[in-house]
């Protein structure tokens, strides 16, 4: 057995016969350039136009993708493209050449415009002109009707165009491996939306056409040259994997109840608003963790305006249509700062001017976020954390400035709503005052990361004390317990948001301690409401 | 000639998808469609060029609308842009 790693564009494990499409980028002859007769080639380009854009419409008619659709659309809007088609006429007029070479040339000065730019996206977008010229040369050349296999396979290119991908038989294409293809071109996006395993960064390898291989997408390998028992192998791991999928899109809609009928609500820790859509898709039932600071740290020169995180936190909010969207305030420390904020060097980060001390030390950019806040939740049901609370008095503090923050805006006539108002547990300090403190907000999100880090006073980064780093400890479970037994006292309600969330192995032990929110990564919400609905 | 001044939200900007609509609603009407990113310009009825003015999240578009039918082309295209980006 033989493995090569690639880089993943859709996930999943398959194994099939290895089938070989041919490089069908058509090139052209650089030496004969020039036409014999310029109106003749106008008239030819002219019609591979045409019959690019109706075989383009009966693509388009035969698919059932949202995806394929937009990518065919986009497609023929860019042969349509006036540009492009001046371009292309100017170089047979008045450069003499031929339509094939004219074609060429103008795909170039396009993708290589597209080339130029800043942004990934649209660098990107220089493969979808060279896909829409490929096809204007296959249809000159006469290359209308493409090589398809004929049976069930793991199909290897160089290089797929979401063209060729959408020409295929659907049904035979168990996975993809290419040479070429971006993490963020159309091709991954078809990909992922189709849910073939594709994996990219694999060579051509001609020498093993026709044999079995296996395409793991989950480990990122292309697996070759297997011997029958590890072909068994690789089908149970397929079946297993297959099987746990199924079972756990099942439980997308499904409420996250124990046996008993006890729930427990099943949240989602994000930092961006793909990320959101990723937890809706996977059945969260809100966010109950956005994290601010990663927004904050990608402005480079200045931080995001009242207008700029409005807008971001709404976006977010929306996109969990109707749930509720706990976003935590600025969690900045010296060991995390934006260039434009000009922090101290501190010798002991973790135990310096961070979290909330950090965000009233600011003042005006805190407020600025308040009311960024105060305004999305006018139309959206939003949270407000505040991240490593020691004492009662930051907690009013902070609840000051969000008076001051609300009266402003009332002041100029903003619309503003009433977001929940919560802290996070997450020093031992806060913990062993969670009496005091679940009298002053709505509800609390324990933080296990730091929690455990305080209070076993062991930094899991540190790799000579990192086994010592364990959630599972005595005084973790005593202060969770009492934290979820103080919040209750009061009516209020608790969540874990930290990595212990989705421990699986603690999962029954929450249950019992009361906890009344679990908040995890959004690929691990079916797996923890799986568990959930497997207690007593 | 009207004018009107947008900031777009979308997190990516005037990408593929939404510049192509745009282009397919400007070309809904006589008026010529000018699309502004600073000192760049280009005609908003052209799908490749509005996609090279690389216009991201923040940026404040200007759009000219001139012709007989700019009043309601304006009032259009100014929905379009609150409704898609």
């Amino acid at each position: 057995m033989d493995k090569v790693k690639g880089t993943v564009l859709q996930k999943g494990i398959v194994l099939g016969k290895l089938w070989l499409m041919p490089n069908n980028k058509i090139e052209v002859n650089g030496e004969d350039v020039l036409a014999q007769n310029t109106e003749e080639e106008l008239e030819k380009y002219h019609r591979a136009k045409k019959s690019v854009l109706l075989e383009l419409k009966e693509l388009l008619e035969e698919e059932n993708s949202v995806t394929g659709e937009e990518l065919l659309s986009l497609h023929a809007m860019l042969i349509e493209d006036d540009d492009y088609i001046e371009t292309i006429e100017s170089f047979i007029h008045e450069e003499d050449y031929k339509a094939e070479v004219a074609i060429k040339k103008a795909t170039e000065t396009f993708a290589q415009a597209f080339l130029q730019l800043d942004s990934t996206y649209m660098k990107n977008r220089s493969a979808d002109i060279e896909a829409v010229g490929n096809l204007l040369l296959q249809n000159l050349r006469g290359q209308k009707g493409m090589k398809v296999p004929s049976e069930q396979c793991i199909l290897m290119t160089e290089e797929l165009t979401p063209e060729d991908l959408l020409r295929l038989p659907r049904e035979y294409i168990l996975g993809i491996l290419v040479t070429k293809g971006a993490p963020h071109s159309h091709l991954a996006i078809l990909a992922s939306n189709l849910g073939i395993p594709t994996l990219t960064g694999i060579a051509v390898a001609e020498e093993l056409v026709g044999s079995t291989v296996a395409l793991d997408g989950e480990e990122g390998e292309f697996i070759y040259n297997l011997s029958p028992e590890e072909e068994k192998q690789v089908v149970a791991k397929v079946q297993t994997k297959n099987q746990e999928t199924a079972e756990l899109k099942e439980l997308i809609d499904a409420p996250s109840k124990t046996l008993s009928g006890k729930e427990i609500k099943v949240f989602a820790n994000v930092g961006t608003d793909d990320d959101c859509k990723e937890a809706k898709e996977n059945g969260a039932e809100g966010i109950g963790l956005l994290r601010t600071e990663f927004y904050f740290l990608s402005n480079e020169t200045t931080s995001p305006t009242e207008e700029e995180q409005y807008e971001f936190y709404k976006k977010a909010a929306q996109s969990m249509e109707g749930k509720l969207t706990i976003i935590r305030t600025i969690d900045l420390g010296s060991d995390k700062s934006p260039s434009y904020l000009d922090m101290p060097q501190e010798t002991n980060p973790s135990l310096g001017c961070r979290g909330v001390r950090f965000a009233l030390a600011m003042g005006e950019l805190f407020k600025t976020q308040l009311k960024a806040l105060l305004r999305a939740s006018a139309e959206c049901k939003i949270g407000i954390m505040y991240p490593m609370i020691i004492s009662v008095d930051e907690v009013r503090q902070c609840q000051k400035l969000l008076a001051e923050a609300r009266e402003e805006l009332r002041k100029n006539n903003i619309p503003f709503g009433t977001p929940l108002v919560g802290v996070m547990i997450e020093t031992p300090a806060a913990a062993l005052i969670s009496d005091e403190l679940a009298k002053e907000v709505d509800f609390f999100s324990i933080g296990t990361n730091d929690l455990i880090q305080y209070t076993l006073g062991v930094d899991r980064q540190n790799e000579q004390v990192a086994h010592l780093f364990d959630g599972h400890h005595n005084a973790i479970i005593t202060l969770l317990t009492l934290v979820a037994a103080n919040a209750h006292k009061e009516g209020k309600w608790v969540g874990i948001c930290g990595d212990l969330a989705s421990d699986l192995t603690l999962t029954e032990v929450f249950v019992k301690m009361g906890i009344d929110e679990l908040s995890v990564v959004p690929n691990k919400i079916l797996e923890l409401r799986k568990r959930i609905r497997s207690i007593k | 000639m009207k004018e009107i001044v947008y900031t777009i939200t979308d997190p990516v900007g005037l990408h593929a998808r939404p510049a192509g609509l745009f282009v397919k609603e400007a070309k809904k009407f006589a008026s010529t469609v000018t699309m502004f990113n600073g000192a760049k310009k280009a005609d908003g009825k052209k799908l490749i060029a509005l996609m090279l003015l690389e216009i991201k999240q923040g940026t404040e578009i200007k759009l000219e609308i001139a012709g007989d039918d700019e009043e309601t082309a304006a009032a259009e295209l100014e929905k379009f842009l609150k409704e898609n980006l």
